[in-house]
């Protein structure tokens, strides 16, 4: 315990500092086991892990300072080369980052308790550390046929085959020595990383090897057949790190992935200065309207006076109080990015549990929405990508059979198009068969016979997410009984949002979640038009650049223009929402033309002027201006003017639809 | 089907290379120098590389740097003489693929090529 007290803003800070450290250590380890030889990865996960101990042992938490020692010491012998990184090493670094965060949480909640699990986390860390080999150590033997010409050039090849495959720790004949003179054998001892049939493989491919041959060194040896199976294929250590006692019972909770709750948001946003300083001006706003209000009880005046003073106040109070809400939600705006960034753990937690290889690829998560909406879809999303992986992916000897990479992709992408923030889950295994959900369906009651006859694909698959359905063929413990896509439905039906899922045999599935722009933000560009100002959304802005007018040429009822290689159509705005905002364009002047991209081929658009970059909150809108092609929203600017959406996708769609008719 | 690029400043050997490999069913392209072949590479972008290590202009060992580094998975195959060992060392550290020692036989270049196709 602290040897004096910290001061609540102490332990603030530290609490802040020490978990956005551990985040660091996290993602740094789940980047490490495909980029192990970064020497700067390494270094960067030393430094969260040092930076943490000593921050704990500042703080007078021992636990947590001695726990993060030994962390630093195994990733001290990484960095220096003495130990190889292996799944169950990271695994077990994995498990310490999951503990101190429960301790810092119990700090944070004044529970002494929550530091408990610390020291048997850490004497298994201590385990791996007092093991003085890990990874495996292999003795590797290399034979060149007698009558192949340049022979130690064969082993030097091999030779650069094995430093790929781990720390090459002995060699005989070395470089240097093969460079000298002509050899024909080689004896290696390699602490792999690359599991040895992957390596022994590659060798062979080799030409003019005439023997290549492996044998595990020292400890882990004999049991490599039986472990092999479960682990990566990582036969004899994945099996040897497990401690024989102890760790067992732990093995049924370590199923489950760390993410308990994976909408769980820290409950404190940080809001912009500015936006409380707006927050307060119109607060301010609002007194002003209180004494306005107070001054009418004493007012001496007709009721004709009183019902005009009236009408003016409330109509200040109706538009102080819109402006209000809209901040206030603008401050609830969270990117994507707090929630996505717990995913690759859970997809990797949840591929090494299932023995798949899985590629996770995300983007979009810069895309803001408000934090309600956000804590809403986290569940949802989570079980998504669980499914992906679980039931999605194929395994990897089918994947093989089939001739699809044995690597599994699995992708988690985020984007704004139209009205909409749109996420989706996409996969590349088998995909759903219709047929099959129908025989389900038809066999659990779900459809009659005759309504069958009448159901479209989209409506079939659409029974995947009716309440208690399920098609997976095997429970596995990882998605559960494929309760879920109903409770993902829900979910998500409620911040109003859809859920849909596209689907085709032997090649994927996406799953799509589309949820309401009401509260949405955008990065824009904005641009002057008829003196009106209009936001470009800048995820469709490819660049913007000048064109003087004889630069246009015009074919097939186009207006065209050619950035560098590229030929693309050229809208005049005029054309689109009249002529109060057609561009006048002068020939001595080039004037600025916006280059959007919306479905395969570029456009470009012509304004006035441009005005720079700003972040817009999207209001939709009102329906009596009605359905305006090319617009999507609008939205209120710093200075209380109002600028118009463009919708791109709309906009080139109704370009291309006018050309055509 | 994949495309090889021939460097060799012998035309009999590129003719000979040329009928062996596009025998086995691939589409060639030459170059005699490794100047040229770095111009040819940069505008075909071929799958494979048969490179001759002595030649005027710019030998193999130079043009394949210059061809990794433009691509560092280019993969290329030196075709050598007994007695330029050090020169096929320096050439597989600097990212060469394979070697293959003249005089060869029709079958082991073939192999030697679809090895890096496949």
């Amino acid at each position: 315990m602290p040897g004096f007290e910290l001061t609540d803003e102490e332990l603030r800070v530290f609490l802040q500092e020490a978990s956005e450290q551990l985040e660091i250590l996290e993602q740094g380890l789940l980047r490490f086991e495909k980029d192990a030889r970064n020497p700067a990865l390494v270094q960067e996960i030393f430094r969260a892990a040092h930076t943490l101990k000593g921050g704990a042992g500042a703080a007078g938490f021992q636990e947590i300072e001695r726990l993060t020692h030994v962390l630093e010491s195994l990733l001290d012998e990484v960095r220096s080369g003495r130990r190889a990184v292996t799944v169950p090493l990271i695994d077990r670094m994995l498990e310490a980052v999951d503990a101190l965060r429960q301790a810092l949480v119990a700090i944070e909640n004044d529970d002494a308790e929550g530091s408990a699990g610390l020291a048997a986390v850490r004497s298994r860390l201590e385990q791996l550390l007092a093991e003085e080999e890990q990874g495996c150590l292999v003795e590797w033997k290399v034979r060149v046929r007698e009558d192949a010409p340049m022979p130690s050039i064969r082993l030097y090849q091999a030779q650069l085959i094995l430093e790929e495959a781990g720390v090459l720790r002995e060699v005989h004949p070395t470089a240097e020595m093969l460079e000298a003179e002509e050899h024909r054998e080689m004896t290696a001892l390699v602490l792999h990383e690359k599991p040895p049939e992957e390596v022994e493989a590659q060798l062979a491919a080799l030409e003019d090897l005439e023997q290549v041959a492996w044998s595990p060194v020292s400890g882990g040896g004999g049991s490599a057949a039986d472990q092999a199976g479960e682990q990566t294929g990582f036969g004899p250590e994945a099996g040897r790190i497990q401690p024989a006692g102890g760790v067992n019972g732990g093995a049924e909770e370590e199923q489950q992935p760390v993410l308990g709750n994976a909408g769980a948001l820290s409950q404190t946003v940080r809001v912009d200065v500015a936006l409380l300083d707006r927050l307060m001006n119109l607060v301010g706003e609002l007194v002003t309207d209180r004494t306005r209000l107070q001054r009418l009880v004493s007012l001496d005046a007709d009721a004709a006076a009183l019902q005009e003073e009236l009408e003016e106040v409330s109509s200040h109070l109706s538009r102080i109080t819109t402006d209000l809400q809209e901040s206030i939600m603008r401050a609830r705006m969270i990117p994507l990015s707090t929630l996505f960034r717990k995913f690759p753990r859970l997809i990797r937690d949840a591929s090494h549990q299932l023995g798949k290889e899985v590629d996770f690829a995300v983007s979009g998560e810069e895309t803001e929405l408000d934090r309600s909406v956000i804590e809403q879809i986290g569940d949802p999303l989570m079980h998504l990508l669980r499914n992906a992986v679980d039931h999605g992916l194929e395994g990897p000897e089918e994947r093989l059979r089939k001739g699809k990479p044995v690597t599994g992709r699995v992708s988690l992408t985020a984007y704004h198009q139209e009205n909409h923030i749109f996420i989706e889950v996409s996969d590349d295994g088998r995909g759903i068969d219709p047929q099959k959900v129908l025989d389900a369906a038809l066999e659990r009651g779900f459809v009659t016979h005759d309504a069958a006859q009448n159901l479209s694909e989209s409506e079939i698959l659409e029974l995947l997410m009716a309440p208690g359905f399920s098609t997976a063929q095997e429970v596995s413990a990882l998605s559960g009984r494929g309760v879920g896509l109903d409770v993902v439905r829900r979910n998500i039906e409620r911040v109003n949002g859809q859920l849909s899922v596209e689907t085709r045999v032997g090649e994927g599935t996406t799953w799509r979640i589309k949820l309401p722009l009401t509260l949405a933000i955008v990065q824009a560009l904005l641009v002057e038009l008829g003196g009106d100002v209009f936001a470009i959304p800048i995820s469709n802005v490819i660049e913007a650049l000048r064109r003087w007018k004889g630069e246009v040429e015009a074919a097939h009822g186009w207006h065209l223009i050619r950035v560098r290689d590229q030929v693309m159509p050229l809208i005049d705005p005029g054309d689109m929402w009249g002529d109060a905002y057609r561009v006048a364009w002068p020939e001595g002047k080039p004037m600025p033309v916006v280059v959007l991209q919306a479905g395969l081929a570029p456009m470009a658009l012509l304004v006035d002027r441009l005005l720079g970059e700003q972040e817009v909150v999207i209001k939709q809108l009102d329906p009596i201006v009605g359905d305006v092609p090319g617009i999507s929203g609008a939205s209120i600017l710093g200075d209380g003017s109002v600028a118009l959406i463009v919708d791109v996708v709309g906009l080139t769609k109704e370009v291309r639809r006018r050309v055509t008719h | 089907m994949a495309l090889v690029l021939i460097v060799d400043d012998a035309s009999f050997m590129r003719m000979r290379l040329r009928r062996v490999v596009t025998e086995a069913g691939h589409d060639v392209i030459e170059a005699a120098n490794g100047l040229e072949a770095i111009e040819m590479y940069k505008e075909h972008k071929p799958d494979v590389v048969l490179m001759d290590i002595t030649m005027p202009e710019m030998d193999g060992v130079e043009a394949l740097k210059q061809i990794i580094e433009l691509d560092p998975n280019a993969k290329v195959i030196m075709c050598t003489a007994l007695g330029q060992k050090s020169m096929v060392m320096e050439s597989v550290k600097a990212g060469a693929k394979d070697f293959i020692v003249k005089p060869f036989q029709p079958e082991q270049v073939v192999e030697a090529v679809n090895k890096q196709v496949g």
